[in-house]
């Protein structure tokens, strides 16, 4: 083989990864960390009308120590129980649950993307503790929410709004397990 | 994707394209190939959004149905490629009420943010507020944020939709939709749920 040969073959090798590279899915990178324990923390300033490469948004400070971010192995499935406070409202007939994934561009850690709805609980579908309704959520019904084309999270972030005949509240503070 | 990205304008060339006509050589696929790695993870994703987050971390108002980021539409696709049809969690606003919806560039690049409306679908949208001209001091900076403030029109809908695009002067721009339901001030939506906790 000459070396006309071999940088041909080079070339090409190089011109089908583009190829593979332009077909893939965009990966979620997993240099997130939403498992603050808590409400999740502020990544942006308003008013920063304009901000450099260099001056990325702050990450939220885990609480607790955060899940193992292997970005070959999704996390360990797990069910989530879910509660709040039961309104009074009475025109309130269901309450709908969402994961917000979190942000497909690597270039924003720590952000979240578009929510995604879990499951439409009516309210007979709900256990009242107290005034507290609360609903299981399993890690089966995040995949199916997620699809396929959405890998699974390593952190898991949930809003929920309620629901009445004109339609839902707006989203609940995010709480990221 | 990264081929429609290699022939817009501001990349000035496409892989057709070669000095004198000549064919592609060697050299030349050698040279392009490893030049074309090398931005490959900058433009996987582009070029601006409406944000999906807020400051405090949390779910802003004006929640889209698909981020713009790096979904393209031409005037055929007023919602961009993806999700490209109405969904089923469209968001409520009252009449009359102020809301604020921020935007991010996340590539930079000269043109226009523009927030539209459309009474009806997904046709006829018309500016909801004056477009903001990307500041092209600021190449390379990014992302670039930006902030629309309005007022939620008068008449009420319930299949109306707030179109974020950034328009690039060509045929395909970034876009996406926020499917919306406009109620009148005594129909309001249900409040926000209070004391919402998670354990696993």
């Amino acid at each position: 083989m000459n070396f006309k040969q071999t940088a041909a073959g080079l070339s090409g090798t190089l011109l089908l990864s583009i190829l593979i590279h332009a077909c893939q899915a965009e990966v979620i990178q997993d240099s997130r960390n939403l498992s603050s324990g808590g409400t999740a923390q502020p990544v942006s300033q308003e008013g920063d009308a304009k901000t450099t490469e260099a001056k990325k948004p702050d990450v939220p400070v885990a609480k607790t120590t955060p899940p193992a971010a292997n970005p070959g192995t999704p996390a360990v499935a797990s069910n989530f129980t879910m509660s709040w406070d039961a309104s009074t409202d009475p025109a309130i007939v269901s309450y709908k649950v969402f994961i917000v994934p979190p942000d497909r561009n690597s270039r924003f850690p720590g952000k979240t993307d578009v929510p995604v709805q879990i499951k439409n609980y009516p309210l007979a579908a709900l256990q009242k503790n107290g005034l507290k309704y609360s609903v299981a959520v399993t890690s089966d019904e995040v995949k199916a929410a997620l699809g396929a084309t959405v890998p699974i999270p390593t952190a898991y972030c949930f809003t929920v709004v309620s629901v009445n005949a004109v339609g839902n509240s707006a989203h609940s503070p995010l709480i990221c397990p | 994707m990264v081929f429609s990205i290699l022939t817009d304008n501001e990349f000035g060339t496409g892989l057709t394209t070669n000095q004198g006509d000549e064919p592609l050589n060697t050299k030349h696929l050698l040279a392009l190939s490893a030049s074309a790695n090398l931005f490959l993870a900058s433009v996987s994703f582009g070029h601006s959004r409406l944000s999906v987050t807020t400051a405090a971390g949390g779910v802003p108002r004006l929640i889209p149905r698909n981020s713009s980021d790096g979904n393209k539409g031409d005037a055929s696709s007023p919602c961009g490629s993806t999700n490209a049809t109405r969904g089923t969690n469209p968001v409520v606003l009252t009449v009359g009420e102020s809301i604020s919806a921020d935007f991010e560039e996340t590539i930079d690049h000269v043109g226009t943010f523009q927030l539209n409306f459309s009474p009806m679908g997904q046709v006829n949208f018309t500016a909801l507020v004056p477009a903001q001209t990307d500041d092209t001091k600021a190449i390379g900076a990014v992302p670039n944020k930006g902030r629309f403030q309005f007022t939620v029109p008068n008449t009420p809908c319930t299949d109306c939709t707030i179109q974020f695009v950034q328009d690039m002067s060509g045929t395909l721009n970034y876009k996406s939709c926020v499917d919306v339901i406009i109620t009148p001030v005594n129909a309001p939506p249900p409040a926000v749920p209070s004391g919402f906790a998670v354990t696993k």
